[in-house]
């Protein structure tokens, strides 16, 4: 471990580190990327599902079916305003979808916190009782 | 100049050419992912302006023709061709539809509404608009021309 050989494996280790984070940084931004594209589908879908239907369940379903590539567990959907606060007559209330997923950072086992991904959509009701 | 000479150093120049591919990848994957992002941002926003802008053209229409009365002073369910003309052509119409389908662009984080149009074409109201970089076309009922 003397003269090239030794100098080479120093630099090797030097710059593995660096090489080690760039490629989860590609893996990483890949995956919110994918995740980013999902959201705004999904949250899309949902909120036209809630504009057409005024049933936050069907909304629901309508957002785990659009975001398939995703995770379900770790999409968090929120509807705003909720269905009992929409009252009997929704015709024309804007409807907001917001959808949050959590990607899990490389190294997460060190403790790094998830990565939130979100995305939104807003729709005008147009169904009627 | 010792360290990049000979067989010393050569891992160091793979190293950094590796690095600037890499920097590379990431900052253009980056920027692919904000341009489609924005391009559906775009589409999206459009596609729940158009649908605002249909709802208020129709609700817009159903007010007008019943505003119509007959000769007997009673209260039309259709229009004529002409004055459904009259209507699409109304200014105030198409700033009424302009400003439900701004309100959905902006909620939708979308760009402000370019062109409106509004036209009668066989037995429909036809709504035409472009949102950014999109064209939007929803066509509605006119309450006319039945047969």
């Amino acid at each position: 471990m003397t003269g090239d050989r030794a100098q080479a494996l120093v630099e090797f280790a030097l710059v593995l580190p660096i090489l080690l984070v760039l490629a989860l940084a590609i893996a990483e931004l890949s995956e919110v990327g994918v995740a980013r594209l999902a959201l705004a589908h999904a949250a899309a879908e949902g909120a036209r599902t809630g504009a057409l239907t005024n049933d936050d369940r069907e909304v629901r379903a309508s957002v785990d079916a659009a975001a398939a590539p995703l995770d379900p567990k770790r999409l968090e959907i929120s509807i705003d305003p909720p269905e009992p606060q929409r009252g009997s007559d929704p015709r024309g209330t804007l409807l907001r979808v917001h959808l949050g997923y959590a990607v899990a950072a490389p190294l997460s086992f060190l403790g790094l916190p998830a990565f939130v991904v979100r995305g939104d959509a807003a729709r005008l009701v147009e169904w009627t009782p | 100049m010792d360290a990049v000479t000979g067989d010393r150093g050569q891992a160091l120049v793979l190293a950094v050419l590796v690095l600037a591919v890499a920097a590379v990848t990431i900052v253009g994957l980056r920027a692919a992912q904000e341009r489609i992002l924005a391009d559906v941002r775009e589409r999206r926003a459009g596609e729940a302006a158009i649908e605002a802008a249909g709802a208020a053209l129709a609700d817009a229409q159903l007010g007008f023709v019943g505003s119509l009365r007959d000769e007997l002073g009673g209260r039309r369910t259709l229009a004529t061709r002409a004055e459904i003309e009259t209507f699409a052509a109304d200014p105030l119409v198409a700033e009424r539809a302009r400003t439900a389908a701004e309100a959905l662009s902006t909620a939708n984080g979308g760009p402000a509404v370019g062109t409106i149009q509004i036209s009668l074409g066989g037995r429909t109201l036809e709504l035409a608009m472009t949102v950014g970089a999109h064209q939007q076309r929803a066509a509605i009922e006119a309450a006319c021309c039945l047969r």
